[in-house]
């Protein structure tokens, strides 16, 4: 990927053209990861032409590919829908074919994701994304477009499969940034305990109305939600959209799951439209959770991250961060961890 | 402690390999002779902008080549 430093005989930016993936160029698309990745990109519809246009056709995907002088493509960058939320992108799969690392065109396709070349934020409620902790530059470039950090979500790639390997690490924590486009129509309930981190986290978005999730876990209905699991990195994230009076049984269950499966992160997103919260967090406590932070819209209302990391000792030495938000997030993180290894946690 | 020789600290602290101090003259240029990739340079400013306690404009830099340029730059930041 190019950087901000260009060389002297750099290729001016004026030959490259973003534009849209379609059948004319999806071909394209397939070659510049083979230039990155070889054939082990883990997406797969990246090499597969028509599956790509089926994923853009059904609204799930909007991607644009960097054209050279020479109609070769030099890059690519996307944004899909992967969260519960069917009016929230992701911004991810930004690649660039190393021939082009001396020329600016990552700067090119990376301000794709705020220059509405790719979704339209009038009907969209935001933009999130990963950024990785063991380099700044997605975090920076993140920060720069606007985005706003709001969460850490601990441990939870694979270090040695890397591409070069230079985290240092056996796992790597990811950022999460977000950046809004609309204010939200409906109240979200605030966990007492998180209220201090959570209302920070929340200031550089439109504003809501804030109530207290005080209420006990509900007596009657059944926990609703979906999840994604991904085996390649142990990682398994669960979206609660409601709880119901099974929650203590639900949580352990999920549990005793992970570790026949040997989940190293472990992710619920809580539905802050919820009163119950306050309760559902001691539950999760219990079970030795700790906050992550906020994913705001996640379910159209926002949800916060509860998390942990099974069968390793997070490399804290590890994890670069540049917002100060960011390293609020994690000296909480830290801190309850502390309080949690010292029975006070709760 | 001088502006470059406050760099070379920073440079030196992200412990790049095969770089040394004697490395980082004034006319040693980030992609050439440094090999800097993009995530070096990040870190190189982010850890610039904590040790010398100014805000990188990214696009301000996008041009600066070298260690002098660097210089040059966080004393304009730093008004000296």
């Amino acid at each position: 990927m190019g950087g901000f430093f260009l060389p002297e005989d750099c290729v001016s930016e004026a030959i490259f053209n973003i534009v849209p993936v379609d059948r004319s160029n999806a071909a394209l698309v397939g070659d510049v990861f083979r230039t990155a990745y070889g054939d082990s990109f883990p997406v797969g519809y990246v090499y597969q032409p028509d599956a790509l246009l089926q994923e853009i056709s059904q609204g799930r995907l909007a991607a644009a590919l960097a054209i050279d002088g020479e109609n070769r493509a030099a890059g690519y960058v996307s944004v899909f829908k992967s969260a519960p939320n069917p009016k929230l992108w992701e911004a991810g799969n930004l690649v660039v074919d190393p021939a082009y690392k001396q020329t600016d065109v990552s700067s090119l396709l990376l301000a794709a994701y705020s220059n509405g070349t790719l979704y339209n934020r009038a009907t969209s409620d935001g933009l999130w994304s990963e950024a990785v902790c063991c380099h700044y530059f997605t975090q920076v470039a993140n920060i720069k477009s606007g985005g706003a950090d709001v969460a850490i979500e601990l441990d939870q790639l694979d270090g040695p499969s890397f591409i070069g390997n230079r985290t240092g690490s056996a796992r790597v924590s990811c950022v999460l940034d977000f950046l809004e486009s609309n204010a939200p129509d409906s109240p979200i309930y605030i966990p007492t305990i998180y209220a201090p981190i959570l209302e920070k986290l929340l200031q550089p978005l439109y504003p809501r109305v804030r109530l207290r999730a005080t209420d006990p876990l509900p007596a009657v209905g059944l926990t609703r939600h979906e999840d994604r699991y991904y085996k390649p990195v142990d990682t398994w994230k669960i979206s609660v959209h409601s709880i119901g009076a099974d929650w203590p049984d639900f949580a352990a269950g999920i549990m005793t799951e992970a570790r026949r499966r040997g989940v190293i992160s472990l992710q619920f997103f809580l539905n802050m439209d919820c009163p119950h919260l306050d309760a559902a967090v001691q539950v999760l406590k219990t079970h030795g959770f700790f906050f992550g932070g906020l994913a705001p819209r996640w379910f159209g209302s926002d949800a916060f991250l509860m998390q942990q990391v099974l069968g390793l000792e997070t490399e804290y030495e590890h994890i670069k961060l540049y917002s100060a938000t960011a390293k609020e997030i994690l000296a909480w993180i830290k801190a309850e961890r502390a309080a949690i290894s010292a029975g006070t946690g709760n | 402690m001088s502006t470059i020789e406050k760099l070379r600290e920073v440079i030196l602290k992200m412990k790049k390999k095969n770089i040394t101090a004697a490395d980082l003259k004034p006319e040693a240029r980030f992609l050439q002779d440094l090999s800097f990739d993009s995530q070096d340079q990040t870190e190189m400013l982010v850890l610039a902008e904590e040790a010398f306690g100014i805000t990188v404009d990214f696009q301000e830099v996008k041009n600066m080549t070298n260690i002098a340029a660097a210089v040059e730059y966080i004393d304009k930041k730093m008004g000296k």
